[in-house]
């Protein structure tokens, strides 16, 4: 037995733990006060006396409050002026489509008398009931697309510069330090400033946003990979080494079966991470449903921008569930 | 040996698939002309679609000639698509405009016309319980910009300020570069600002979607009448084509098929028709406040905004 073995816990707070700590604390208030966190506390902590009816009024609750509360009830159905509908025939509506009619109050700025004047207006709408939510899908299935070729190229890019960044498959330190400041490289630029030049270079629309997902996410897989690569236990290495197998043999044998499991739970995160991102880059115009959601945002169609928030937030639950289902097939 | 031949057998494929994309043979009739729609005052892509797919189509049918239409997201980046020569045809701002042409880009292809005018507005506005009576009261107060290179959001509204001898860096407050008139109202309505700068058309469409409290703000000034947004061609097109597109756009109320409810212009509205003959001194009022609007001014506001607010 032994129970007689001296043990102890280990110091939590030595002096050097104790000046570190000091140390840390200063920075984060010092930095702290720079970007106003004391600020965001309070702004925070009136919004919920506000919400709590203990104070009169908050920015933050009002400014919030009144943009989210009209992202309900979501938008389903799309709304078309009969009139604008090139060779609409009324005998042949698509399937479950209705005609609505509605007289709207039309509001107009005076240029010369700069007062609102409102006139009534009727208007002929043909409405399909889940139109806009078929629309939704099918810019989430382009987003999807692209995120799904975006991590494609990041794969194929990614996966030769991390082999050429890790010190136990490439001997020669200038390349290793080339592949890693290249990986850096594609790293440093977000991909919406990507999306931006390469709109200009390849036209607004989904090869933007491709190029800009991969490159961007070549870049860390590229340093992820290597890192996994690294880790890796040298054993097997070793006894292939002995035997006199090649670099790429023992990548191939002994390092790849082992990082295996974690260069898929990377791809995985690079393919949610390129859907969230692919997203968002409409904004600059590179395809997806991010074009939508920013235009529905300046047309005050808050509804329109539920519709896409929840179908965003479906997917990414639903490649969640989809990746960790592959995750334990795999184990 | 047997990965070697499967290894060699996909590589074959790629190798004979690339080449049957790039090699494939190319539809004979002549590629359809790339259109760069900008939906101004904000919009989604499929609604500036809708906005102006049924005025190509019309001018298609007339023309024999098909068009390839995209929305863009950017003023900048359609200046750059038409000088890059990756867009024959662009519909932009006025001051997009102008810059494409000042860098020998493009030429005025058509420019709606309602009632006789090709002008829009923009101003100046304030809460209703604002104390602020005219443009001299915003001395010290805080205003939202649109886009930097927006004509009605930030070229005139700035313009106006100085006009009226308030320099926009130093005599206000605090300068907030929103990026859209949606955004920009917006602030307003939530007291981070004490007036915004946006068009009336883009107010229009806010009362009309019922955002709340926009009925309740008031116009403190108004802008000089805006040039339409026009629709610009490429000058790499051939002089002929130019011309042929010209005549097909003037005619477009008169085209089959086509309901005055389809002729649509900035924002989407409704207008009468399209003049491709303009007077020269049509844009002469935002070339003036273009010039007003110095690069360097640009920049100190750029540089105001990115301060930290006065409280």
């Amino acid at each position: 037995m032994n129970g007689a073995l001296a043990w102890r816990f280990p110091a939590l707070l030595g002096a050097r733990a104790v000046a570190l700590l000091a140390v840390a604390l200063l920075l984060l208030w010092y930095t702290g006060q720079r970007v106003e966190i004391d600020r965001m506390l309070a702004l925070c902590g009136e919004a919920v006396l506000a919400q709590a009816g203990m104070a009169d009024r908050s920015q933050v609750a009002d400014g919030l409050g009144s943009t989210l509360a009209e992202l309900v009830p979501i938008q389903l159905s799309s709304r078309r002026e009969v009139s604008r509908i090139e060779g609409y025939d009324p005998d042949h509506l698509p399937p479950f489509a209705h005609i609505e009619t509605a007289e709207t109050r039309v509001s107009e700025l005076n240029p010369d008398t700069l007062r609102r004047e409102e006139r009534m207006v009727r208007t002929a709408w043909l409405v399909e009931p889940f139109g806009y939510a078929f629309h939704v899908a099918a810019k989430m299935l382009e987003t999807l697309e692209i995120a799904l070729w975006g991590s494609v190229i990041a794969v194929l890019i990614g996966l030769p510069l991390a082999l050429l960044g890790a010190r136990n498959v490439t001997p020669h330190p200038a390349l290793r330090a080339g592949s890693r400041a290249a990986s850096g490289f594609l790293r440093a630029i977000p991909e919406l400033i990507a999306a931006l030049f390469l709109v200009i270079a390849f036209g607004f629309g989904p090869i933007a946003g491709v190029l800009a997902l991969g490159l961007h996410s070549a870049g860390f897989l590229g340093k992820f990979y290597a890192d996994d690569i690294e880790d890796a236990d040298p054993r097997p290495q070793q006894a292939l080494a002995a035997m006199g197998a090649g670099r790429l043999t023992i990548w191939g044998s002994a390092i790849m079966p082992q990082v295996l499991p974690q260069h898929i739970a990377c791809t995985l995160y690079t393919f949610d991470r390129n859907v969230r991102m692919g997203s968002v880059i409409g904004l600059v115009g590179a395809g997806g449903i991010g074009q939508e959601l920013k235009g529905r945002f300046d047309l005050y169609e808050y509804g329109h921008v539920g519709t896409i928030l929840i179908a965003i937030f479906f997917v990414i639950l639903t490649l969640d569930f989809a990746a960790s289902r592959a995750r334990q097939a795999w184990r | 040996m047997r990965q070697w031949i499967i290894a060699g057998v996909l590589a074959a494929l790629c190798v004979a698939g690339t080449a049957w994309l790039a090699l494939s043979p190319r539809p004979t009739p002549p590629p359809p002309l790339r259109v760069l729609l900008i939906p101004a005052d904000g919009g989604t892509e499929s609604g500036t679609l809708a906005d102006y797919r049924p005025i190509f189509d019309a001018v298609a049918r007339r023309t024999g000639l098909s068009f390839d239409l995209k929305v863009a997201q950017s003023y900048g980046g359609v200046v750059e698509a038409m000088c890059n020569n990756a867009a024959d045809i662009a519909f932009v701002g006025s001051v997009t405009y102008l810059q494409a042409q000042k860098r020998g880009c493009a030429e005025l292809l058509a420019v709606a016309v309602k009632s006789g005018r090709s002008v829009y507005y923009s101003g100046l506005f304030v809460r209703g319980d604002s104390p602020v009576r005219s443009i001299d009261d915003l001395r010290g107060k805080r205003i939202a910009f649109g886009d930097v290179n927006s004509t009605s959001a930030f070229i005139f509204p700035v313009a106006m300020l100085l006009d009226a001898g308030i320099d926009p860096v130093r005599d206000l407050s605090a300068v907030r570069m929103t990026g859209t008139h949606a955004n920009s109202l917006a602030a307003l309505i939530n007291g981070q600002v004490d007036a915004a700068a946006l068009s009336f058309d883009s107010y229009d469409k806010a009362v009309r979607a019922n955002v709340p409290r926009a009925r309740d703000l008031r116009v403190i000034a108004r802008s000089e009448p805006i040039p339409y947004p026009p629709l610009a061609a490429n000058m790499r097109l051939a002089p002929a084509l130019r011309s042929r597109l010209r005549d097909a756009f003037e005619k477009i109320d008169r085209t089959p098929g086509i309901t005055p409810e389809m002729i649509r212009g900035y924002g989407g509205a409704r207008v009468d028709g399209y003049v491709g003959h303009v007077p020269a001194d049509h844009f002469f009022p935002a070339t003036r406040k273009m010039a007003q609007v110095t690069p360097a001014l640009k920049g100190e506001m750029l540089r105001k905004s990115a301060e930290r607010a006065v409280r």
